[in-house]
C-alpha cells in the first residue's frame, strides 16, 4: 500500500468514526481510583498508582505532590501523554485531557517487542538508545520522532 | 483537481470547524546535545558531537482523535553530511471508552527523513498503520492483539525499499504478591530486494551503482518470535523487569543483501534473528527524579551480506554479532502551574559488540543531555 493510498484512507476513517466522538467530551467526571496492581508497560511499577500532577512519578513517592495536596493537575493543567501512571481522580476538562486518559488504556498496544524495528529495544516502556530520551534524538543518523 | 479531492478537503474542513469549540493543542519542544564515541557503530571509531532540535504538536479535534505533526533536525559537528531532518505527521484514533472491556487503538503515521548531499542516498519516506486491541476478562488477565503495516521507500534507490506486515498476540497475567507475567508471540513478513545468486563470481568490483535492477529479485523474510517477560516492584519506589526474546526466520535460504559500512543507516540494520535478554530497573529513590538503568545481551544473526570492500562478488557468509549494552537515564520532571512541563534529563550508554565480520567489532559509549518543554 502506498503513501498516497494510506492518507485518504485515514481521512475517511476519521469521517466514519466521527459521529460517536463528540457526545461525551464535556460530560466526563472524576472517577474512583483503582489501585489494583497491574503492569502492562513492563516497568515493574503499578500502572494504577495515582499521579495527580502527571509528572511520571507516582504520588506515593512524589514529594512535590505531597507538598501541594489536592487536585494538583487541576492547578497545573498539564497533560502528560507519556505518563505511565493513571490519573482518574481529576475530571478531564478538554479534548486533550480526555485523549490522554484514553491513551492510558491502550498503553501496551502501541508497539510489539519482537517486530522488525524493535530488535534493539529493551521493550515497551523501557526504550533504550538516544531516541529513548524524552526530547527525541538521533543515533548515528537514525532518528526517532 | 478531481471531485474526490474537493470532497476530501471539505470533510477535513468540516472536522476542524465543528471541533474548534472543544479542541486543544499541545506543544512539545526539545533540545538534545550529545556525544558518541563511535558514531557509525563500526571499527572506524568515528566520534562526534551532535545537537537535535525537535518540535511536536498534538491537536485533538475530538476526545478520541489525535492529529500530530513533528519536526526534528540534527546537526553533527565533524560529520556534517550526516545532519538530517525528520518530519512527519500522524493520526491516532481510540474509539473505545475508558471503562470498556475492550480497548481499540488505530494509528497511521508518515515520516520523511532527509540527509545532506553526502548521505542523500539514504533519504527515505516511511508510512505505517497500526491497529491494536486489548480485552480484559478479569482484573488479573488481559489479552491483546495487533497488526502493523509498514512501507519504507528510498528516494534514490528502489532496491532498498521494504514492505512488511507484523501481527502479534499477547497475554498479561497478574499473579499474587504483585508479580506480572507477560508473554507475546508474533509473526512478521518483510519483502525486500535480494541479489540474484547468478551474478556471484561474475562481476568484478561490486559497486552498487554498477548493478542494474535486473540483478535483484524480490524475496520475503518470514519472522517468528516469542517473548516472555517478568516484572514486579522491588519495594515501594522501584520496579524491575526481565525480558527474553527469541526471533527466528522461517526460511532457510533467504537471499543476499549488500552490507553497508555505516551500520546504523543500513536498511537492514534491524533485520536479524537470534536471542535477546534484557533487564531494566526503574526507581524513584532519588527525590523528584526518575532513574532508569538497564543491561542487555543480544545474539544477532544477520542476512548474508556483501561489503563494499570486497573485490569480487562471492557467496557471503552470515554475519553474527554478540552485543552487550548498559544504559543509565535520569529524568527530573517539573510540572508547573499554567500547564507547563519542563524536564531535563541525562542519558549514558555503553555498547560492546563482537562480530564475525571484523568491520563490525567495536565498542561505544555515548552521553546525551536533553531538555524538554511541554505545554
Amino acid at each position: 500500500m502506498t503513501v498516497s493510498k494510506i492518507l485518504p484512507a485515514m481521512f475517511f476513517a476519521i469521517a466514519i468514526v466521527l459521529p460517536g466522538m463528540t457526545s461525551n467530551i464535556v460530560a466526563e467526571t472524576a472517577k474512583e481510583q483503582d489501585t489494583t496492581y497491574v503492569d502492562l508497560d513492563g516497568d515493574g511499577c503499578n500502572d494504577n498508582a495515582t499521579d495527580r500532577n502527571a509528572d511520571g512519578i507516582p504520588d506515593a513517592t512524589d514529594r512535590e505532590t505531597a507538598e501541594n495536596s489536592s487536585a494538583v493537575s487541576e492547578a497545573t493543567g498539564f497533560v502528560n501523554f507519556d505518563a505511565g501512571f493513571s490519573n482518574p481522580t481529576v475530571a478531564p476538562r478538554n479534548t486533550s485531557e480526555k485523549f490522554a486518559r484514553l491513551s492510558f488504556t491502550t498503553r501496551a498496544l502501541c508497539t510489539n517487542r519482537g517486530g522488525f524495528g524493535a530488535g534493539d529495544n529493551f521493550g515497551p516502556g523501557n526504550g533504550i538508545g538516544i531516541g529513548a530520551l524524552s526530547a527525541g534524538g538521533c543515533s548515528g543518523g537514525v532518528c526517532r520522532p | 483537481m478531481p471531485l474526490s479531492e474537493y470532497l476530501r478537503m471539505a470533510i477535513m474542513m468540516l472536522i476542524f470547524i465543528t471541533s474548534a469549540a472543544h479542541a486543544q493543542v499541545a506543544h512539545e519542544f526539545g533540545i538534545t546535545s550529545g556525544y558518541m564515541e563511535n558514531l557509525t557503530k563500526d571499527s572506524s571509531g568515528t566520534d562526534d558531537r551532535y545537537y537535535t532540535f525537535s518540535e511536536k504538536v498534538r491537536y485533538h479535534p475530538f476526545s478520541r482523535v489525535e492529529i500530530s505533526l513533528t519536526g526534528q533536525y540534527t546537526q553533527y559537528d565533524s560529520l556534517a553530511g550526516l545532519s538530517c531532518f525528520l518530519g512527519g505527521g500522524g493520526c491516532t484514533i481510540i474509539p473505545t471508552d475508558e471503562d470498556a472491556d475492550i480497548s481499540l487503538y488505530i494509528s497511521g503515521n508518515m515520516t520523511t527523513q532527509r540527509y545532506r548531499e553526502a548521505y542523500k542516498g539514504f533519504n527515505n519516506n516511511n508510512a505505517d498503520v497500526a491497529i491494536g486491541m486489548q480485552s480484559t476478562f478479569s482484573d488479573a488477565v488481559r489479552h491483546r492483539a495487533g497488526v502493523l503495516l509498514k512501507s519504507v521507500s528510498y528516494l534514490d534507490s528502489k532496491r532498498f525499499d521494504q514492505k512488511s506486515y507484523e501481527i502479534y498476540l499477547g497475554v498479561n497475567i497478574v499473579a499474587p504478591w504483585e508479580n506480572s507475567f507477560d508473554v507475546e508471540v508474533g509473526h512478521g513478513n518483510l519483502e525486500y530486494n535480494s541479489i540474484r545468486e547468478e551474478i556471484f563470481g561474475v562481476l568484478p568490483d561490486p559497486g552498487e551503482d554498477e548493478l542494474s535492477d535486473t540483478m535483484f529479485i524480490k524475496r520475503n523474510v518470514n519472522s517468528f518470535y516469542i517473548s516472555p517477560r517478568f516484572s514486579r516492584p522491588l519495594g515501594s519506589k522501584t520496579g524491575i523487569n526481565i525480558t527474553f526474546t527469541r526471533r527466528y526466520f522461517g526460511d532457510t535460504d533467504i537471499g543476499y543483501i549488500f552490507g553497508s559500512s555505516n551500520e546504523n543507516l543500513s536498511p537492514w540494520a534491524s533485520l536479524w534473528e537470534g536471542n535477546a535478554v534484557t533487564s531494566t530497573i526503574k526507581s524513584f529513590l532519588i527525590p523528584a527524579c526518575i532513574d532508569t538503568a538497564g543491561v542487555g545481551y543480544w545474539e544477532k544473526r544477520y542476512l548474508k551480506t556483501l561489503e563494499k570492500d570486497q573485490y569480487y562478488l562471492n557467496l557471503a557468509e552470515s554475519r553474527v554479532d554478540y552485543q552487550s549494552r548498559f544504559f543509565l537515564k535520569v529524568q527530573r520532571p517539573f510540572a508547573m502551574r499554567g500547564g507547563y512541563f519542563i524536564e531535563p534529563s541525562v542519558y549514558m550508554e555503553y555498547t560492546d559488540n563482537t562480530s564475525s565480520k571484523s568491520l563490525y567489532t567495536y565498542s561505544d559509549w555515548s552521553l546525551a543531555l536533553a531538555f524538554i518543554v511541554r505545554k
